[in-house]
């Protein structure tokens, strides 16, 4: 697994966190903790403002009022290089260098940590190979990622951002497009990081996987978070049909009793 | 950033908004074209040649203000229409066709083939004629967007946008190498060709345009019957091969039409490209996405701004007559930067 | 007068880097290994791909490192897979560098093509001088005319070839960079016109139509850029608005220029046009030296920029996250770009093609994952100094160097790009 963060950190704390366009604001009044070595989802509707919110997070947006501490620090109060160590995000598409090989753009995840006098160190060597090994994909290293399949491409994005190696990391929506074997692959490597003490925040839509990894779920509708909490204690037929306007049934996984939910058909 | 979802645009308004400036423009479109009889470098005074324009007696016996009118603003007016016309819609087929909103009508080779052609025919064909040199311009941008499309639509990926670009701009900086090559070895015919590449629409006269006519409406025709298609491979060239149309041909008809429409616009005008571009960035600011109403609204734009330069072109330094392309450029320009600023085309999601 | 030749156009290139990484890789798919691959996965020896591979083997530090052996016993790579596979690693203390073969090969072979090239120049004239006769002059041991030509008028000449050919190489490696966009250039931003308009305006002034001081032209250029980059709200703003605002931008100035030349007696228009096509022409020392002094402040930072400016390629939110702040990027690029290629143009004339195919070039020697500062350097001034001898022997009458750049770039720039489209099998 990927080196365990020694020192328990903080995690990841939201305060009355407000973002949006001038005249239309996304996130409204979000409050959010999560501790070290949590997984926490986020789900809702289209447009519910979980991309802004994690986006805001990783101080890609400026939040209108509220602050975000990550490893107990205002990320606001550094610069976006102090930030890349303590946060990093795997956008929804992200976009990678014409040609780059999987150890290529891994090692770019390393990137905050190098400098003119620090170009390659030991550390970073070590944690490219760590984060190739957790993901399964050493024996890719060499390939060209635009010639990988999705599924294998998405857990190179994975590798590079657990290279990293930042207290908290944040995806947005890393299970979309894969298929059913792919997304439990990407969601048992989401609880490994986990497990060595990292806080993951993820931007998940289907409700049922978000359910079963997730450690606390976030419900967010119009930009507010509507429910917030261990997933077998939020998820009930109230709670869909507020969010997706959907009769459903709500069903207990044998083994764990993890919540499933089942949609009835519309009308 | 007020972006399309922050407003209740639904294609009704934006259709209804189509219709309106269409309006708005034919009617500025026949006010221009009005003033553009009665004003000129000349000392008939308007008010002598609106008494002419509505029959009155006196002033149709005058034979220095007949002069004046029929003989020297009419033909100037109708060129600058029909250029107008001709640039707005090649640019706005064109760019369609190359999916590139930063292309102009000149990036086929027309503009550079052009003034090649005209700089041959000074040097090594004594031709010195505006009508010679209109004759050479057209025959150099037609030839050169030849060469361009051949190019073109050989290979595997034949029409595609890049390839027709990319052979434009190559052609087209190759010539330019040439023409600058001719004509620093030659002073008589820089000092020629340093005032056609101003571009200036003084000094047109019917009988040269009237052979154009059958050029500009093929090349019209063909763009109205483009706008479908067009519009289908403004989807993707998957959901229009799936929609029946063949994205490659349709591209290569297109810019055959862009050839020749650009290409009479160059012989009656000079190299004008920057009107190619303006147009229809400003129509699809006014009606998005709809391709018929872009290409109307784009030719129309471009027949009013063109008239509206050739006129102050006249007035500006009166008596003298400034060049046209300098007075496009001062009225277009800053509207450009405008409709940049204006956020519409901006990047979406760049918040302040 | 002749509007300034702008390059091909800046959105031309539709899928330009990194267009292909987000197409569906169907091909390879079912090379996937089955089943959940967890830590625990597939642990087979580490494939031999790729032909870097051998090179980075040699890597010795990396070889050596202790716990790659012990910590890491079911290590599957070998830790010199891990080394980006065109470099090789110095470590010292807490210090580690890469240094970068590939390149260093590169700039290996290119620095004699570009000595040999700077000799042929100086002995390349339509009357033909000899070796033996260039090099007297160049030692002063010939006689007085052949060294005065030789040190006076050949040497400086070339010698500004190169700096405005380094210094356009660079600046057009930064601005396609910049734009994502292997056909954006420097002019599109109004360099070219700035700098024209500037030297229109003293050969105006002057009843010879002599081209007034040299800085006039690094000054226009750099006072248009900086008007198109007010106009468009700032240099972090979207790439794509600075490009449309630099054409409306740059087409108003150049129509001052036009207006200004129109007005002009032919004497003044042809000595504005042949600097407009872009030439060296009688460049001595006295340009020489400062252009020199401001490259060796300006491409040290360009270097020095060169290792971000990769985080460019991806898309902002990833590179942001990797710890770059985007806006200083961008405007510290641009606003290098903007220098670079104003003095270059203003020294030199707006050169066509030199800023478009430099990097392009120099991209394709040294290897796509990097951003080629150095290549492209080397590659423009090879260029320069090879189109300013062309110009000089292939015509009687001399050729500036804009014509060669001109005539040749066109075909050069369908051959690369034609090719690069068969072989990827882009559209």
């Amino acid at each position: 697994m990927t080196t365990p963060m020694t020192d328990a950190h903080p995690g990841l704390q939201v305060r009355g966190l407000h973002a949006g366009y001038p005249g239309r604001p996304v996130v409204q009044d979000v409050d959010l903790s999560v501790p070290a070595g949590h997984v926490a989802a986020v789900v809702g509707p289209n447009g519910c403002g979980k991309s802004t919110l994690l986006r805001t997070i990783a101080r890609l947006h400026r939040p209108t009022r509220g602050a975000v501490l990550a490893d107990g620090t205002d990320i606001w109060k550094l610069t976006q290089r102090q930030v890349a160590h303590c946060v990093a995000l795997l956008p929804q598409s992200p976009r990678a260098p014409e040609a780059v090989t999987v150890a290529g753009l891994v090692r770019y995840g390393r990137h905050p940590h190098q400098g003119l006098l620090r170009q390659w160190s030991r550390e970073d060597e070590r944690a490219v190979r760590d984060a190739l090994e957790a993901t399964g994909t050493t024996a890719l290293a060499g390939e060209r990622l635009d010639r990988l399949s999705g599924g294998q491409r998405q857990r190179c994005w994975l590798a590079m951002v657990l290279a990293q190696h930042t207290p908290v990391v944040l995806l947005d929506e890393p299970t979309s497009a894969l298929d059913l074997g792919h997304v439990v692959d990407v969601l048992t490597l989401v609880r490994q990081v986990a497990a060595a003490g990292r806080t993951v925040v993820m931007v998940l839509h289907d409700l049922a996987s978000a359910a079963r990894y997730a450690d606390t779920l976030i419900a967010m509708k119009d930009g507010r978070v509507v429910a917030q909490g261990p997933p077998q204690e939020i998820v009930d037929e109230a709670l869909v049909k507020e969010l997706y306007d959907l009769e459903a049934d709500i069903l207990r996984a044998p083994g764990d009793a993890c919540p499933v939910v089942v949609p009835r058909a519309r009308g | 950033m007020k972006s399309g979802s922050g407003r209740p645009t639904g294609p009704p308004v934006r259709g209804r908004a189509a219709v309106f400036a269409t309006a708005a423009l034919l009617v500025l479109l026949l006010v221009l074209c009005l003033l553009s009889l009665l004003i000129g470098t000349g000392s008939s005074s308007p008010a002598r040649a609106f008494a002419y324009l509505t029959g009155d007696a006196a002033a149709r016996a005058d034979p220095q203000l007949r002069l004046a009118v029929v003989d020297v603003r009419l033909p100037r007016t109708l060129a600058a229409v029909m250029v107008g016309l001709c640039l707005g819609t090649a640019g706005c087929l064109l760019q369609a066709a190359t999916r590139n909103p930063l292309a102009e009508t000149g990036l086929l080779g027309v503009n550079s083939g052009a003034a090649f052609a005209v700089v041959v025919g000074l040097t090594f064909f004594g031709a010195s004629s505006p009508t010679a040199l209109l004759v050479w311009a057209l025959a150099g941008g037609m030839a050169a967007s030849a060469v361009v499309l051949l190019l073109a639509a050989s290979g595997r990926a034949a029409g595609s946008p890049l390839r027709l670009v990319l052979a434009g701009s190559a052609l087209g900086a190759t010539f330019h190498g040439m023409t600058s090559y001719v004509l620093l070895g030659t002073q008589s015919t820089f000092d020629v060709y340093r005032y056609w590449t101003i571009g200036s629409l003084a000094g047109v006269r019917t009988s040269e345009l009237l052979p154009l006519l059958p050029l500009v409406a093929v090349g019209l025709a063909v763009a109205l019957g483009c706008a479908r298609p067009l519009a289908a491979l403004g989807l993707g060239d998957d959901s229009a091969r799936s929609l029946g149309h063949h994205p490659g041909r349709v591209r290569l008809v297109v810019a055959g039409a862009v050839s020749l429409l650009a290409g009479c616009a160059v012989a009656v005008a000079g190299p004008i490209a920057f009107l190619g571009l303006l147009a229809p960035y400003a129509a699809r600011a006014v009606v998005g996405a709809s391709m018929s109403g872009q290409l109307v609204l784009s030719a129309l734009i471009a027949a009013d701004v063109m008239i509206v330069a050739d006129l102050l072109a006249r007035v500006v330094i009166r008596p003298w007559e400034a060049p046209v392309s300098v007075l496009l450029a001062f009225v277009g320009g800053p509207l450009l930067v405008w409709i940049a600023r204006s956020s519409r085309l901006s990047t979406a999601g760049a918040a302040s | 007068m002749t509007p300034p030749a702008r390059g091909p156009h800046p959105a031309a290139d539709p899928q330009a880097p990194g267009g292909e990484a987000t197409a569906p890789a169907a091909p390879r798919a079912e090379s996937e290994p089955a089943g959940p691959t967890g830590p625990t996965g597939p642990t087979g020896p580490a494939r031999p791909t790729g032909p870097a591979r051998p090179e980075a083997v040699t890597a010795p530090e990396a070889v050596t490192a202790p716990e790659a052996v012990t910590a890491r016993a079911d290590a599957t790579v070998p830790a010199a897979a891990l080394v980006p596979e065109d470099s090789v690693v110095l470590r010292g203390g807490t210090f580690s560098w890469l240094f970068p073969r590939r390149g260093a090969l590169v700039a290996a072979l290119l620095v004699p093509v570009l000595v040999v090239l700077v000799a042929l120049a100086v002995m390349a004239s339509s009357t033909g001088m000899s070796p033996r006769d260039t090099l007297s002059g160049l030692l002063g041991t010939g006689d007085p005319g052949t060294v005065m030509i030789v040190r006076d008028f050949r040497l400086p000449r070339v010698c500004v070839g190169v700096m405005v050919g380094a210094a356009l190489g660079v600046a057009g490696c930064l601005t396609q960079t910049l734009a994502g966009n292997r056909l954006a250039t420097p002019d599109l931003i109004g360099v070219n016109e700035g700098a024209t308009a500037a030297v229109v305006a003293t050969a105006a002034g002057s009843s010879t139509g002599m081209v007034g001081d040299w800085w006039l032209g690094p000054l226009g250029a750099v006072a248009a850029a900086v008007l198109v980059v007010l106009c468009a709200g700032g240099a972090g703003s979207a790439g794509y608005r600075v490009l449309v605002v630099g054409i409306g931008v740059s087409t108003v100035i150049g129509a001052m220029g036009d207006l200004v030349m129109s007005r002009e007696n032919d004497n003044t228009a042809g000595g504005v046009f042949l600097w407009a096509v872009g030439s060296l022409s009688g460049r001595d020392w006295h340009v020489g030296t400062p252009l020199l002094i401001v490259l060796l402040f300006l491409l040290p930072l360009a270097l020095a920029a060169g290792h971000r400016l990769q985080l460019l390629r991806f898309d902002d939110d990833t590179a942001a996250c990797l710890g770059v702040d985007l806006r200083r990027l961008r405007a510290a690029a641009l606003a290098l770009a903007v220098a670079l290629a104003g003095v270059a143009v203003g020294v030199g004339g707006p050169i066509a093609f030199v800023a478009l195919a430099a990097p392009i070039v120099a991209g394709r020697l040294s290897g796509p994952t990097r951003v080629p500062v150095t290549g492209s350097a080397l590659t423009g001034a090879a260029l320069i100094t090879a189109a300013d001898a062309l110009g000089r022997v292939v015509a009687p009458v001399e050729l500036p160097v804009g014509v060669v750049t001109s005539v040749l770039g066109g075909p050069f720039l369908l051959w690369v790009l034609f090719r690069t489209d068969s072989t990827t099998g882009k559209a």
